[in-house]
């Protein structure tokens, strides 16, 4: 994670370091303030839709939800864990969604992926589901 | 404005849950048994009251189309499928049904297959579309889970079975014909007719094609009622319907409203209003880019339906408009329009394949100011020659654009040729 610096309100930092590396149940991440709980799910969504975009002919696709979007699956998965819909309203509001997708794209080059080459991406979806990682646990196989 | 109680889509912007349970919560998969108990011939019959007109943009009313469909078996399979292609420039309702509320148009198949005698339905998705794919497999995924779909699909005694295929985004495969050529396995050409689908479609077999909304309206229209339904709208032009605004508003919106509403109404309250007020609008394409465009003066008591467009030479198509403010050039924004049906042209009748290039290169010179004030109608001259000359309708799509431009907008090409040539050329049209 070097060289990734805080962003607004909430620790951007702190979301990429744990998108993609645990191997807990999506969205059940526990530690850390409300909305970087929500912004580190955020991160991992947005992550796993970009390889899915990708590599949907690879029978990667997004794992089913019963919310669809980043930011209202984040926010209704983190609800029903019992975090409070006004703080994640605020940390919504607080978000500089240009610089995150800055950084989602970085979060993705760290682990080898590239938009520019849909194979590096189809690759690292298929490590993150092997691994069963948070990221891995977002996408399906088949 | 539509109540609450009316709206058949209750997900439409995905605030709720979509999935099985979620549905079944807001009322749908509510006694679809029961519903198929009452036979083909309730059903269509239903469905031909309820006054229900093709969402797709050609308005073919549903319940006859359904007709159609041989009574008895000949031996060769029936099939229904759902044009979910969805690819006309400033149409994107079905995604909303597609990817928050999808077990409506489950559900709809499922008693629509029944109604005409058909136990497999396939649904083509747009290439585009890979979220909309995504939650709708999930969603089919889960009725099969559920015994919803399958044999005695949702305990009806009738086996269904519904698939979905992924386009590969061509414009010309939402025509129903090329739709089948592509499910197919074939390049995405459209057919001549006759034969029609309904006598030899999918296969060489009996098949009907229905746009997602057409299919995903029909659940709450039998069990809420033909009357219901039919109580909303002007007579030939009845029922809610999901609109969309898009361009200069203050609020893009996809919504549910009824029918025949004034065209005014639905800017200001669902559209936010026209960007720099009302007295700032220019003009609208009324229901995608194939429909003839419209000036601020004919809207002013414009009526958004069928008959009201057809007859004032525009179409209500997909119902979902492109507002264009003062600041359009318009002439430029038609331009546009005919570089994409040119670009989205199979290549198959000569008419469409030379006319649309021919009319985008007419429109090059027109949106520079350096054609002749001749080209003007000889350029209206050309999209006679291809309106009307082609195995599909893109042919049409491509003329009328250009037909209602000059229609409504004359003066300001032939104000834009002068400049041209006495040197006041505009900067934004010189771009």
């Amino acid at each position: 994670m070097r060289g990734v610096t805080l962003r607004g309100l909430v620790g951007v930092t702190a979301a990429l370091a744990v998108a993609g590396c645990s191997a807990t149940v999506p969205g059940a991440i526990s530690g850390g303030s409300t909305a970087a709980r929500w912004e580190q799910r955020v991160v991992t969504i947005s992550m796993a839709e970009r390889i899915a975009d990708a590599c949907h002919d690879d029978g990667i696709n997004l794992a089913p939800s019963p919310y669809g979007g980043a930011v209202h699956r984040a926010t209704e998965e983190l609800v029903s864990q019992g975090a409070d819909r006004a703080e994640l309203e605020a940390a919504y509001q607080a978000q500089d969604f240009a610089a995150l997708s800055v950084q989602i794209d970085e979060a993705l080059a760290r682990k080898g992926a590239d938009r520019a080459r849909p194979g590096s991406l189809c690759r690292v979806g298929a490590e993150e589901i092997a691994a069963g990682s948070d990221l891995g646990l977002t996408l399906k196989k088949g | 404005m539509l109540k609450d109680e009316d709206r058949i889509f209750t997900n439409l912007y995905g605030m709720h849950d979509r999935s099985l349970a979620g549905a079944k919560k807001r009322g749908h998969w509510d006694g679809t048994a029961g519903i198929i108990a009452k036979g083909r011939d309730w059903i269509i019959d239903e469905m031909k009251a309820s006054g229900l007109r093709g969402r797709g943009g050609a308005g073919f009313p549903t319940g006859l189309k359904w007709s159609f469909m041989p009574k008895e078996s000949d031996g060769r399979p029936a099939y229904l499928v759902i044009n979910a292609d969805e690819s006309e420039p400033a149409t994107c309702k079905d995604r909303e049904i597609m990817r928050h509320d999808p077990h409506t148009l489950i559900e709809g198949a499922l008693i629509a297959s029944f109604a005409m005698g058909a136990h497999a339905s396939y649904i083509y998705i747009r290439g585009e579309y890979i979220r909309e794919r995504e939650a709708l497999q999930a969603a089919i995924d889960e009725c099969y889970d559920a015994g919803l779909l399958g044999k005695n699909a949702a305990g009806s005694g009738w086996d269904f079975d519904l698939y979905l295929h992924h386009g590969a985004g061509a414009y010309i495969c939402g025509e129903e014909t090329a739709l089948l050529e592509s499910l197919e396995g074939k390049k995405g050409m459209p057919r001549m007719k006759p034969p029609f689908p309904a006598g030899s479609g999918l296969y060489g077999c009996p098949t009907t094609v229905n746009n997602v909304e057409s299919i995903a309206v029909c659940p709450t229209i039998l069990r809420r009622g033909a009357t219901w339904f039919s109580s909303f709208g002007r007579q030939n032009n009845a029922g809610t319907k999901l609109f969309a605004i898009t361009g200069h508003v203050n609020t893009p919106s996809v919504f549910e409203e009824q029918m025949s509403l004034p065209v005014r109404e639905l800017i200001e309250k669902h559209g936010g209003g026209v960007r720099g007020g009302w007295d700032n609008l220019k003009a609208i394409i009324p229901g995608g880019a194939s429909c003839p465009i419209l000036p601020k003066d004919k809207l002013e008591d414009a009526i958004m339906d069928f008959d009201w467009m057809r007859q004032n030479q525009s179409s209500f198509g997909t119902g979902c408009m492109i507002v264009m403010d003062q600041s359009t050039d318009v002439i430029k924004a038609v331009w546009r329009l005919a570089k994409f049906f040119k670009h989205e042209s199979c290549g198959q009748c000569t008419p469409c394949r030379e006319g649309t290039g021919w009319m985008m290169r007419v429109m090059d010179r027109l949106v520079s100011g350096d054609a002749e004030v001749e080209e003007i109608d000889m350029l209206l001259n050309v999209t006679k020659q291809v309106e009307g000359h082609t195995i599909c309708a893109l042919g049409d799509a491509a003329a009328w654009p250009i037909q209602g431009l000059i229609r409504h907008f004359r003066e300001e090409i032939e104000d834009r040729i002068k400049a041209k040539r006495t040197g006041r050329m505009g900067a934004m049209a010189a771009e």
